[in-house]
This record gives structure tokens, sequence and C-alpha cells, in this order.
């Protein structure tokens, strides 16, 4: 549905340029949700932005829906191409009232609508994000939320290809984004569109994507499905920048076939997952995720499991979030919430090896 | 006689007096032009500039004020100053509407600050008739024109503004040689006319009569007249070849422009309208010594000849050829003040009006 | 609890310096001036008497009804071009991908300063239908027999006041873009509209109080003009209204103050009913904030192939509103006398004229005085004029309206009428200041003080009230937030109007003319005197003068600038 090929964009001021994309390739198939994660700089914003139009890429094709919209010296501008994008400030004009917000994409293309097909139109978006009711009231007396709704229904008046989100909930308070969040995703796949979502807040990625493209200094960094990244980032970066995790130094003792590999830490040897070829010798990173911890009072029966101290233990409701210590080592880990973990205690460590990855060092 | 109490009421009434009185002085005092200013404006005796050096010496400043621009103010003020380098001159220039006015408004609210004034006439007597002028003598008196002189004495002539006919060389090949040329066909569409120069047709009449001379203008409005507004506009135009003569335009500008090359050229009309710039004595001078001392100056053959430098058409006997040969109208204001109005309305009626081209 | 009361007196004592302050300054020449409009003159002898012949004068006149016409034609007609350029220019320069748009801000700048006389004379240099060059030019290309520009006519006077105020337009429209959340106008390119449909339901509506406000200013700058109905009008026989009031004023004896102030009166009624309007049209707009804090990078639209267009337009605007004018003013700068631009009279180019002008009395003195002053009114007028926005816009008191109306009523005074009044109160008031560079200043804080209330109102209208009252809830008083938190966001906002307001400060002239001493010339006095005592070709080295200092400045500015972000 959407395809990007070798995308590059960069940004010339008096002084520098900066790579704000650089090579950039990806396909969306049609009706997935495919997220842009990154921090900030990373060119996520920059990347959606060439695809809606509003800016020109400096290299690069980009296909929506087969059709190229910008490659070469063509460029379709963002009034024809036909998609609907959320503003991170919504972007609701506040001097029409609500149904007009909602009716002006139909206003103002090529195709002419009678105005009963308006009406319909847009009664059915506000039908669709739940703003009935709303038609007569001034765009500035709504709530974040509904003007957040508001900007949604605005984008889908048209029943677009493509819809665009630029970190839509990130205006919105705790409570409602996680709300928002799930209605979002629900609304995305009961109408099956396309859609391109960026945001800095990895939670959010892992909750609604399909397909999450990591992105840090104009790259993609890695591809996959949200379960793919979190277990297995590809880099440093990712697994520092997906959820917490902690960092064990170590050496390969030996590569098995079956993808999982020994090595030596501190903490004994420990097996893990890993993504890239390794051989006996090399340095390592483990990355091993807080649940990937498993910490008992008794020392468990089989497995590799270490002594530890615990330094701090905080009751989250969910889980106990704790510090332990290991030697000079301090791991980060997330208990059944039960445990009456003190700090003082001593506990016994063991590493569950499906939930750590071994990083080139 | 009148008994204890008649003794406490003359009592009463004589205090009452007494601070009147002494109200009145301070009043007096206060607000009057200090006294003793008058003898001095008048002294002739022989030792006059001792007197009145010695004086200024004392004062040690003096506030002129100047309706004549400043570049040409300026160079008088200097010499001046270069004589009696002990008096501090603050010179005050500007255009005679704004000099005048501001005047004006300084004095009614009781601001003394100027001491001599000059300006054209018309702003002089418009500070006469507020009573804020002193007559005065000064030894020029007895040397210039009988006619270029105040019968009251409040004012003495500096100069003359001399309005003429003025043209461009480049448009105008064969210039007019008297007024009543100028009523020939072949002048229309060539003569521009500045809206405000009402005192060509008071004057005309003062020299023709009535009649006459709303005859000459009626007939002149009828010749596709130029209106234009401000003499320096007016000059503007003329250099520019944007108009093609006028009546009435600056002598003095005309022969310093002239002199820079431009193609412009003048002609000494029979007659020629000339307006005094007089200076005149503030009759609440704060320094009445270096006040005369200036007058003095300014219409000596010194400070008449800096202002001759100047390109100025000045009053002192011979120093300006021009004044001595041109038979000249020497407008005086105070006939046409009161009922401006009249003169306005007329001129307008016959020279602006029929030539509007809405 | 003392905390609190502290916050107490502080916004009480805020509130009453600022009122008293601005009633102070907008009542006194209101009342002087209605004062007037019913007295017969006072002059030698005779008292001032009580009398509505002035009004009689006034109403029953014929001709007042075809001055009105006039007046209203030629302020209506230069408002709309030159916001009509101004704002394309601004929207082109702030919006779009067109080439060249950094410069766009110092060339506008730079020609704020020249006077009227100047340029109204460089423009019949140019377009008179006899000694016009472009007519020249025109006619020569085309082989026409007649001159097809005439500028003596009502159509030349737009031409001329719209051209001079395009500038101005543009720097106060410009800013008013930059301000504006891009967002909206990317959400209406996304949803489909094109260039022409965006700026139409999208910019447009919501700039409009600014927009308005600008319309109003520049009408009441219309009406108030007396260089361009005096150079073009009187030749052409146009009569406007400020005409009746200088006739009033200086060819009068005695000098007819009643007559004058009640044609201001008549014109205050006018420009009155334009506020009026103003207010009404502007009823919604407080809830068009669209500042909200976070910080807007410029985002510009791509015109594509249309920047070709746009850049052409730039070219257009800036040879006509700045260039032409510019090359005739520099031209008879360099030449001894008035005469055609063409290759025989190059050689008379000379520098004649800058050694005169250097030379003549008071010139460098007076340079100094007018960038002093113009510094302190317009640092005065901006936060004056934000003080007065704030508590009409942010602090939403029941009197709040009266105080925006007394604020922006000085727009209708008729500058020598401020000039009047103010000299006559303090030349009867003991407090020393006529004739001192005070004066001044309060005559310019006087007359400009609408402009900063207005572009005042206009940056705080935009400012989302989030900001504020998220500083409220941290228990800041009403001084600390406007001084901590509107001020800086606003602030950016107004550097464009501290500068214009300066350029108009430099350019003021009628108010000054009567309040002026030895000690506090200005330029404009200067070049006034100059104009009617020297030449045309000395007057425009100064003007020339003044534009490369000005140019010199900006340049400064702008190296400082980028230096710094």
């Amino acid at each position: 549905m959407l395809k990007l090929v070798n995308l590059y964009k960069e940004f010339k001021t008096d002084e520098t340029e900066v790579k704000a994309v650089n090579q950039i390739s990806f396909d969306v198939p049609e009706g997935k949700f495919f997220t842009l994660l990154g921090p900030s700089g990373c060119g996520k914003t920059t990347t959606l932005r060439c695809i809606a139009g509003l800016e020109r890429p400096s290299a690069g094709r980009i296909y929506i829906d087969e059709q190229m919209v910008s490659g070469g010296d063509y460029f379709m501008p963002p009034d024809k191409r036909n998609i609907g994008m959320v503003f991170q400030s919504y972007a609701i004009w506040p001097h029409m009232d609500v149904f007009a917000n909602v009716a002006f994409p139909l206003r103002v293309g090529k195709t002419g609508y009678s105005k009963k097909e308006i009406e319909e139109k847009v009664l059915y978006a506000l039908h669709t994000v739940q703003l009935d009711g709303l038609e007569k009231r001034s765009a500035t007396k709504l709530s974040g939320g509904q003007q957040q709704r508001l900007a949604l229904a605005r984008a889908l008046v048209r029943q677009p290809k493509l819809l665009l989100l630029d970190e839509p909930l990130s205006n919105l308070d705790a409570a409602l984004r996680e709300h928002m969040r799930v209605e979002l995703r629900q609304l995305q796949q009961r109408l099956g569109i396309t859609t391109v979502y960026v945001t800095h807040d990895q939670l959010e990625a892992l909750a609604l994507s399909d397909l999450i493209a990591v992105m840090h200094d104009g790259v993609i960094e890695q591809l996959g499905s949200p379960q793919e990244i979190y277990q297995k980032p590809a880099s440093k970066f990712i697994a520092g920048f997906i959820g917490n995790t902690n960092w064990l130094e170590g050496k390969v003792k030996s590569c098995e076939p079956d993808k999982s590999v020994t090595v030596e830490t501190i903490m004994g040897d420990v097996s893990s997952l890993v993504t890239n070829p390794c051989k006996a010798g090399d340095k390592v990173m483990l990355s091993i995720r807080p649940e990937a911890i498993e910490v008992t009072m008794t020392a468990p029966q089989n497995g590799n499991f270490s002594q530890a101290r615990v330094e701090s233990a905080m009751f989250l409701g969910e889980y106990i979030d704790c510090f332990l210590r290991i030697g000079e080592q301090t791991l980060r880990a997330k208990t059944h919430p039960q445990l009456l973990l003190q700090p003082g205690n001593q506990v016994y460590v063991k590493i569950l090896a499906e939930y750590c990855v071994a990083l080139a060092s | 006689m009148f008994g204890l109490r008649g003794y406490k009421i003359g009592k009463m009434v004589f205090s009452v007096c007494l601070v009147g009185m002494a109200l009145c002085a301070w009043v007096a005092f206060a607000f009057a032009a200090p006294s003793g200013i008058e003898q001095l404006a008048n002294y002739k005796g022989k030792d006059r500039e001792q007197v009145l050096v010695e004086g200024a010496k004392k004062e040690g400043a003096l506030s002129v004020y100047s309706a004549t621009n400043a570049r040409d103010s300026r160079p008088v003020v200097d010499g001046f100053q270069k004589k009696y380098p002990f008096v501090k001159v603050n010179l005050f220039a500007g255009t005679g509407e704004s000099v005048s006015t501001r005047l004006l408004m300084e004095q009614k609210g009781r601001k003394y600050t100027a001491d001599t004034f000059n300006g054209i006439l018309k702003d002089v007597e418009k500070v006469r008739r507020e009573g804020f002028l002193l007559p005065f003598y000064t030894p020029a008196q007895d040397i210039y024109n009988k006619k270029f002189l105040d019968p009251k004495r409040n004012w003495m002539p500096i100069y003359f503004t001399v309005l003429t006919f003025v043209y461009n060389t480049n448009e105008i090949k064969d210039p007019p040689r008297t007024w009543q040329d100028l009523l020939d066909p072949k002048w229309k569409g060539k003569l521009a006319v500045e809206d405000t120069d009402e005192v060509w047709l008071i004057n005309f009449t003062k020299m023709w009569g009535e009649a006459k001379a709303k005859d000459y203008f009626t007939r002149l409005g009828k010749q596709d007249l130029k209106i234009v507004h401000g003499h320096s506009v007016q000059q503007q135009m003329l250099i520019a070849g944007e108009i093609s003569s006028t009546a009435t335009q600056y002598l003095h500008q005309a022969i310093a422009d002239k002199k820079t090359g431009a193609p412009i050229n003048f002609v000494i009309m029979d007659p020629m309208i000339a307006q005094p710039n007089g200076i005149a004595l503030m009759n609440s001078a704060p320094h009445p010594h270096a006040a005369l001392l200036f007058i003095d100056y300014v219409t000596s053959k010194e400070g008449q000849a800096l202002m001759y430098a100047r390109g100025r058409n000045v009053a002192y006997p011979g120093m300006e050829p021009i004044l001595n040969e041109a038979n000249l109208l020497i407008d005086d204001p105070g006939l046409s003040m009161d009922n401006f109005k009249y003169w306005q309305d007329m001129f307008k009626d016959l020279l602006i009006t029929p030539n509007k081209r809405r | 609890m003392s905390k609190k009361r502290g916050y107490a007196l502080s916004t009480g004592a805020f509130l009453i310096i600022t009122v008293i302050v601005v009633m102070f300054i907008t009542l006194v020449p209101l009342l002087f001036l209605l004062y007037q409009t019913v007295f017969t003159p006072e002059y030698a002898g005779h008292a001032a008497r009580f009398t509505l012949k002035n009004y009689g004068d006034v109403f029953s006149d014929p001709a007042t009804l075809m001055v009105l016409k006039n007046s209203t034609e030629f302020a209506f007609g230069s408002s709309i071009l030159a916001i009509i350029m101004g704002g394309a220019m601004a929207w082109v320069t702030e919006r779009t991908h067109t080439p060249g748009r950094q410069w766009m801000y110092l060339v506008n700048m730079v020609p704020l300063i020249l006077p009227g006389i100047l340029t109204t004379m460089a423009w019949v240099f140019l377009l008179s239908p006899k000694i016009g060059l472009v007519n020249l030019v025109v006619m020569k290309l085309f082989f026409l027999e007649e001159a097809p520009f005439n500028v003596y006519s009502m159509g030349g006077m737009i031409w001329i006041q719209g051209l001079h105020w395009a500038p101005f337009a543009f720097i106060t429209l410009a800013g008013t873009f930059r301000a504006m959340n891009p967002d909206l106008e990317e959400a209406a390119t996304v949803s489909g509209a094109g260039i022409w449909n965006s700026l139409r339901l999208v910019t447009l509506p919501l700039n409009l109080p600014a927009i308005l406000s600008l319309f109003l200013i520049l009408i009441v700058r219309g009406l108030e003009n007396f260089v361009v109905p005096a150079v073009i009008g009187i030749p052409a026989g146009i009569d406007v209204f400020t005409s009746r009031i200088y006739e009033a004023v200086t060819k009068s004896y005695p000098t007819n103050l009643g007559l004058a102030s009640t044609y201001s009166v008549v014109l205050m009624i006018v420009t009155g009913v334009g506020l009026a309007l103003y207010y009404m049209a502007t009823k919604e707009s407080s809830s068009f904030a669209t500042i909200t804090g976070k910080g807007y990078r410029a985002r510009l639209m791509d015109v594509g192939r249309w920047r070709y267009l746009t850049f052409g337009i730039y070219v257009l605007y800036v040879s006509l509103a700045i260039l032409l004018p510019l090359v005739i003013l520099l031209w008879v700068s360099i030449t001894p006398y008035s005469m055609a631009i063409k290759g025989a009279n190059f050689k008379f180019a000379t520098l004649h004229n800058y050694r005169e002008v250097l030379d003549y009395p008071g010139v460098i003195s007076s340079m100094v005085n007018t960038l002093y002053l113009s510094v302190v009114a317009s640092l005065i007028i901006v936060l004056l004029g934000i003080m007065i926005s704030f508590i009409v816009v942010k602090m939403k008191l029941k009197g709040g309206r009266i105080l925006d109306v007394l604020g922006t009523m000085p727009l209708t005074f008729p500058g020598t009428v401020v000039g009047v009044a103010l000299a006559t109160l303090y030349l009867r008031l003991p407090i020393g200041i006529y004739g001192t560079a005070w004066i001044l200043l309060i005559a310019f804080v006087t007359r400009f003080l609408p402009y900063g209330v207005r572009a005042a109102n206009s940056s705080l209208l935009q400012v989302h009230a989030e900001l504020e009252e998220a500083a409220a809830m941290s228990g800041a008083s009403v001084v600390r937030t406007l001084i901590m938190i509107t001020l800086p966001v606003v602030l950016s906002s107004m550097v464009g109007t501290f500068i214009y307001v300066m350029t108009l400060v430099i350019r003021e002239f009628p108010s000054v003319i009567l309040l002026y001493g030895p000690e506090s010339r200005v330029i404009s006095v200067q070049l006034f005197e100059m104009w009617e005592a020297a030449s045309f070709n000395q007057c425009s080295a100064l003007g020339v003068m003044m534009i490369l200092f000005l140019s010199a400045l900006a340049l400064l500015m702008r190296r400082f600038q980028t230096k710094e972000s």
C-alpha cells in the first residue's frame, strides 16, 4: 500500500547540513498499523511529512497505492494525495464549528459533493469517533480529547487510503491516553485503514502496532513486530530505548546452532538469545529485561543462578520494582507483588534465557 | 472720631489695602514687563553702544526667535557672537508659522524667553496686536530709506522677500515685460499660481484700485492656470520643467538657483511686491541690552553684509541694487489682516476655482 | 496571608497606574479639542466667546460633504492598496519557499523612515504627465502620443499613499503570520485545499483581527495625511479635510483654532465609526488563541514551480514600492538641481549636496535627538500597550473595554491638534517641560500609543490562556504573570511593532513642530526647514543619508541575530 524507496532528506542551514532522513526504505501492507518509533530528532516526523507531501524529499521515491507520489523530479503536492493526517497539535480551526471542520476536506476537494452527501459523510465520521451531537459547537469549546477525535474525524471523512498520525496522543493526560490508545487501535482495525503512526513513546508503539520501525539518526535500525523488537533488539540502542533493560558484560563461550549462545559473565554462565552471528571469544553485552530475572527466596532447582542482595524495593501495585546487587553489578528486576522483599534480603536470581539477548559490545 | 469700633475697622481696612497693594505689586512685578526697558529702548545717547555692551556683559545671554531659516540666520548670529563673545546666543530659527505660533503661545502662557523676533510683517503684526512688542530706536533708522521704515517704530526691516515673475528657460523663450502681457492668450496653460499668494491680489488692488484689479485677475483666471501649493514645491516644479512659469516666486531663490546652473530666469517686473522681514523687540525681553545690541548689529552695515552674502535682498541703503532701481510695492499686512477672509475668497474665486481640474 | 495581600496590592497598583497614565495621555487632547470647538478665537483684546458658529460653518458648508467624500476615498483606497501589497508580500515571505525571503524584512524596513514629502516628490518625478520618467520611457517604448499615467488624480494620490504604507503593512502582517501556528494551514493543505483555498478559508479568517486593526490604522493615517493632498491634491483640484484644518490653523487671522477643532471633531467621528466597526467585527476573536507555548519552527509551503511567479511578484513589489522612489531620490541628491535622468546629465553628478547637508546647522544633533527619542518613546509605547492589552484581554475586567477604547482613541487625533493641546496645557502647568525633550516624548506616546495597544492586542489574543493559568496556579500574581510569562512570549512578536513605531516617531511632524525647543530638535523638523529654505536636492541627500544609516544599523542587527541563533 505504502512503499518508500531510499528516502533521503537533508536540511541545509547557513553552517551545516543535517541529514534528517538517510536512505530509508520500507513497505507497509494494506490495512496494517505501522509505527515509526524513535527519540526526538531521529527523523520520524520528517519521514511522515515526506509521505504527506509537506516536505519535499531530497532523493528517493514514495509510492502510495502503487502510484508514485514523489520521486526524481516528480512531486505530487499534498492536497492531491488524498490522505488523512492528524497533527500533534490537532490543528483544529478555531473559527469554524465542529461540522465545518470535518466538512472542510469535502468542500475544498476537486470532487464536488452535494450538500446532502457532505452532511451524510460528516455525520458518519463524527459517529465513528463518537462525537455525535456536537456538530454546531464551536471548535474551541471542546476538551482535549474531543479535539483529538475531531481531528481524527476530519482525517477520515474522505475515507482515504492512508492515515497518518503525528504523535496524536502526546497532549493527553495519562488516563485519557490509555483509553484513546485502545479506541484508536480498535477503530483502525475496524476500518481496516492503512496507518502510519509516529511516536517516541515505546509503550504506545508496542501496544498499537502491527509493525514497528525503530529510527535513530535518520536511519531505521530495526523493523519488525512488537515482539521482535522487544525481545530481540538488534542493537544496544534499541534495547535501551525500548523498555528498561539491564546490561551485563560477558564473553562468548560457545555459539549453539539453534541461535542461542552461552556467555561467560560474573554471574556465571548465562544462556541467551542472539540476533547477530557470533563466535567464541567475542565480547558481548547481555541485554536482560527486568521481567527476565526470576527472583526467589530459596535456591532454584536448575539453571544458572546467583545470589544477590536487595538494595531497594518499590511496591508499584502490579509488581515490585527492585534493585539487586550481585558483586559489583546492580540488576533491576520486576517481581511478583506478593514477594515481600526488604532491603538487605538475600535472594536468588535466575536469568531466563529466552528473554536475554546478547549484543555486540 | 469713629470710636474704638471705627478704629478697629479702620485698621482692618488699612491692612487689607496694604495686603492688596502688596499683592498687586507682586503681581505687577511677577507678570509685567521689567520696567526701565522702555527708556533703554529709546536711548539715543552718543555712548549708546557702550551702555548696551556694559549691560549685555551682565546679561550674558540672548534669545533670538527668527523666522528666517537657520542656514541664513546663522551667519549673522555667528558674526554677532564673534564681535561680542560675552553674549551666548540661543538661536531659535524656523518657518514663520512655527516660530510665530510658538512665540505667541509662550508669551500668552507667560513664558518670557524671547528677546527679539524677526519675521514677515504679517507675523510681526500678529505679535504686536497682542501687545508683546516695544517700540525702539536704533541708529539705522537715521540712515535707511524712509519708505522702508515702520512709522510706529515697532520693527526694523532686515531684508525683503521680493515676488516676481520666474520661468523655466527651456519652456519659455520670450518672457513678458509687463504684467499686462500675461493676459495675452499665448500664456494660456503656461502660468502657475501658488494658492496662498493673496498678497499679490491685495497689493495690486492697492495699486490699481479695486475695479481694475478685479478685472485683471478675472481675465488672468481664464488663462488655464496650474495651481501649486507651497513656494518650495513651486520652485522644484519650475526647475524640473513641470510648470513653465509663475508670477509670484521668490526673487532671491531664483537668483540662487540660476547661479547653480538651473534653467531658471526671472524678470524684474514693474512693480514687484516686496514683503519686508522685520526684527522687533519683545517688551518682556529678559536680556534687553543684548537684544538692542543685536538689533543694532543686524541692521548695521556689517550685519547686513552677512545677510547679503546669503543672497537676501537686504534693506541697507545701496547694498542691494535691485531694491534701489526697481519699483516696489511694499506690502503692509496690517491693512488686510482684519478682513483677510474677504481677500482669500476673492483670490479663490478669481484664480483658483476656475482652474480646478475636477 | 500577607502574600495574598501583596498580590492584591501589586495588582491594584498596576491597574491604577496604568489607568491614570492612559487617561491622562488620551483625555487631555480630547477635552482640549472639544473645549476649543465652542469658542471663538482669542486674540488682541478679544476674549474668546462661546459660540456654535464653528459647527454651523462646518455643517452648512456644501463643500464639506465633497471634502469628506474625497478624504474617505483617498483613505480607503490607499489602505486597501497597502494591505493587498504588503499582505501578499508578507504571506509569500512567511509561508512559502520563495528565494530571497530573508532580505524582505530589511528591504521593507528601510524606506519606512522616509518622510512623505520626499517620496511624494519622487513619484511626481516618475508619474507626472509632463516630466515623469516612467511616462517618458513607456511613451518611447510603445510609441504613445500621450502620457499613460497622470499622478495628479485621485488614483495618483492613492497610488503614492498606498505604496508609502505598503512596507508598514508588510511588517505588521508578516509578524502576524509568523506568530500563527503553521499546522493550521498544513492541515488545510493535507485536507485537499490548494494554496488559494487555504489562504481564503484558513489564513485570512484567522488573521482577521490583525488585518482589521491594520486597516483601521491605515485609514486614519490616510485621513490625517497632509503632504500628498497638498502636493498632488491641490494641483489636481482635490480638497481633503486636512487642508481645511491646516487653513484654519495657519492661514487665517486670527488663528481659528475653534474651526480647526470642529473639522477635527468631524474627522474623529468618522474614525470613531471605523473603530466601532472594528470592535464589532473582532468580538469573536478572543477564541482564536493559537500560540500554545510550543515553539514553532517556521514551516513553509512548497509552492513548487509557482515560486518563480512569487519571486517575480517580489521583484515587482520591491521595485515599485521601494527602489523606484529611492533611485529618484538618489539621483536628485547627486545633482545640483533637478534635471532629467539621462546619460548627458551624468557629468553634473556631485557630492556637494551631502556636504551642504552636513554643514547645515543642527543636522547632527537632530539626528542624535531623534534616535534617542524614538527608542525611548517606542519602549514606553510597547510596554504601555502590553500593560493595557493585558488588562483588557487577560484580566477581563468589566471596565476593560473602556480602557481599550481610551488607549486607541488617540488614533483619531490629528497631529496638529495634539501639538496645540499639549503646548497649551504645559505652558499653563508649572512643570517646566515645555520646549524640552520630555514634552516631545509625551506627544509621541500620545500619538502612537494606539499602535502599541492594537499590536499587543493581536499578540495577546493569540497567547493561549493555559500559559497564564499555569502561572496563576503556581501562585504568581497578576503582575508576576505579566512580567514572567506573558511578556517574554509576546515580546518577540512585539519587536516588529517596536521597530515600526520607531519609524513612525522618526517621521512624525505635525505635533512636533509646535513643541520642539532649541535643545530638542528632531530630524522631521530639520527636514521641513531645509525643505522650505534649501532645496529638494539637499533634502534628498539627507533622506539618502538616513536610509544608509538605517540600513547599516539593520545589517548590524541581522549579523548579531544570526550569530546568536
